[in-house]
């Protein structure tokens, strides 16, 4: 069985070939492609959902046609589609929503709608093979922390305001990094050069978090602590990641106290931050657990984790019939029945 | 809400190569639905090979962004079509003894 992903919620745009082998128990999974393509703003800016949406459209057919020949097969050989329902940017989706539903017509495959966060914690279950982890998803778009209980993935504490990779993205827009290959990246390679502290405000308010107040204000204060000479922006990039990064901790580990469950799973984009892996295995390895994390083909949006997530609701006999593959800006992930868990 | 009259109108026949390729236009067009059908809406529609979209909206405005966003979309469907519809004849073949 074979499922196409199409990924685009973001400034990602992601196709994802993927194959289970169903002779096998359970069943055989092989990656066949997974290509994507970045909108890249200039430095200082972030992406309009308008020009991101133009970028989709622009680069989807090119890389459907990639993601084939990586693949070697034809269209024949697909059994389902699977897209992004939401969350996210309105236009983007729609955008690769449309795309999904023509080949769909075209080809007569089955549609499957699939939820963004779902399809992060599919792939990284897989690639892992973490067995019952507590999930850390950590993008430019959310932040939850998410355990699965009964046939759902139940939030257990998330972002009151903004993700925590909107708030370093911002905070690279003030120093004026590069949004290219992410401005997190470009963070945490900066960070590496920092050795100050700066307090700043750290909010965690029971299971949850915000990152508004941090963000504002490092955004304040940045321009005087760097004029006068007692800080550099590595400094400033340390003191964020240490302060932030603290808070997803906390809330990680106050989510595997009460569920005990001792392993950790890190997915979405802040996920390959390599000081947040670090940060969050020291904390595991006290409770005698482990860390779960993939690398950027994975963590950071793609179409072969929709095509796992779709291709898992589909085997539960689950299809999206075309009146319904509209798109949604808000799809909480624990309205996802997850039928193919037990 | 008051009821706004819809003053503004505009009609689009847009060809297609068959019949077939005009109606799944359509029916993936069709998905998304007006988000404000008091001051907006769009009916689409398809005559053998040619599709119709029709546009009714309160003011000049919404009809120049409406008309804009929907031919983006047309646009993008039709760029599928030429790129992916490979089993175009046999299908066509097909399709015209079910017909």
């Amino acid at each position: 069985m074979i499922a196409l992903g199409l990924e685009g919620s973001a400034n990602k745009l992601g196709i994802g070939l993927i194959q289970h082998d169903m002779t096998t128990s359970p069943p055989t999974v092989t990656i066949l492609a997974n290509v994507r393509h970045t909108y890249h703003p200039p430095p200082g800016e972030g992406f309009l959902p308008k020009d991101t949406a133009l970028h989709h459209r622009s680069h989807i057919l090119e890389l459907i046609r990639n993601a084939l020949a990586d693949a070697k097969i034809t269209p024949k050989e697909i059994d389902v589609i699977c897209f992004t329902k939401g969350p996210g940017m309105g236009g983007p989706l729609t955008s690769v929503a449309t795309v999904a539903r023509t080949l769909a017509l075209m080809w007569k495959k089955e549609l499957v709608g699939v939820n963004h966060c779902v399809g992060h914690i599919e792939m990284g279950r897989q690639i892992t093979g973490a067995e019952n982890p507590v999930v850390l998803y950590v993008s430019g778009g959310n932040t939850q922390v998410i355990a699965y209980a009964e046939k759902r993935y139940r939030i257990f504490g998330e972002a009151l305001d903004i993700a925590v990779g909107n708030c370093l993205d911002r905070f690279a827009r003030v120093l004026n990094l590069p949004n290219d290959p992410a401005p997190g990246y470009n963070i945490e390679q900066l960070a590496k050069k920092g050795t100050k502290l700066v307090d700043l405000p750290y909010t965690v308010k029971g299971m949850d978090v915000s990152f508004s107040g941090v963000l504002s204000y490092i955004e304040t204060n940045a321009p005087a602590l760097l004029a006068s000479g007692e800080y550099t922006e590595a400094d400033l990039c340390f003191s964020l990641q240490e302060t932030v990064f603290a808070m997803l901790v906390e809330t990680t580990e106050r989510a595997m106290a009460h569920i005990g469950s001792k392993e950790v799973l890190i997915v979405g984009g802040v996920g390959c931050n390599m000081r947040l892996q670090q940060m969050m295995d020291q904390m595991a390895s006290q409770r005698g657990g482990k860390v779960f994390a993939t690398d950027e083909r994975f963590c950071i949006d793609n179409g072969i984790m929709i095509a796992q997530a779709g291709i898992l609701a589909y085997q539960t006999g689950y299809t999206t019939p075309l009146e319904k593959t509209w798109c949604t800006q808000r799809f909480r992930t624990d309205e996802v029945f997850v039928a193919w868990r037990e | 809400m008051a009821l706004t009259a819809l003053n503004e109108h505009l009609a689009l026949r847009i060809p297609f190569p068959s019949p077939r390729l005009a109606k799944i236009a359509a029916d993936v067009l069709d998905v998304d639905k007006d988000l404000k059908p008091e001051v907006s809406r769009r009916t689409i529609s398809t005559e053998e090979n040619i599709l119709l979209l029709d546009f009714q909206t309160s003011t000049l405005k919404l009809l120049r962004t409406m008309v804009n966003s929907s031919l983006e979309m047309v646009q993008l469907v039709v760029n599928t079509m030429g790129a992916f519809d490979t089993e175009d004849q046999e299908e066509t073949a097909t399709t015209t003894v079910v017909v």
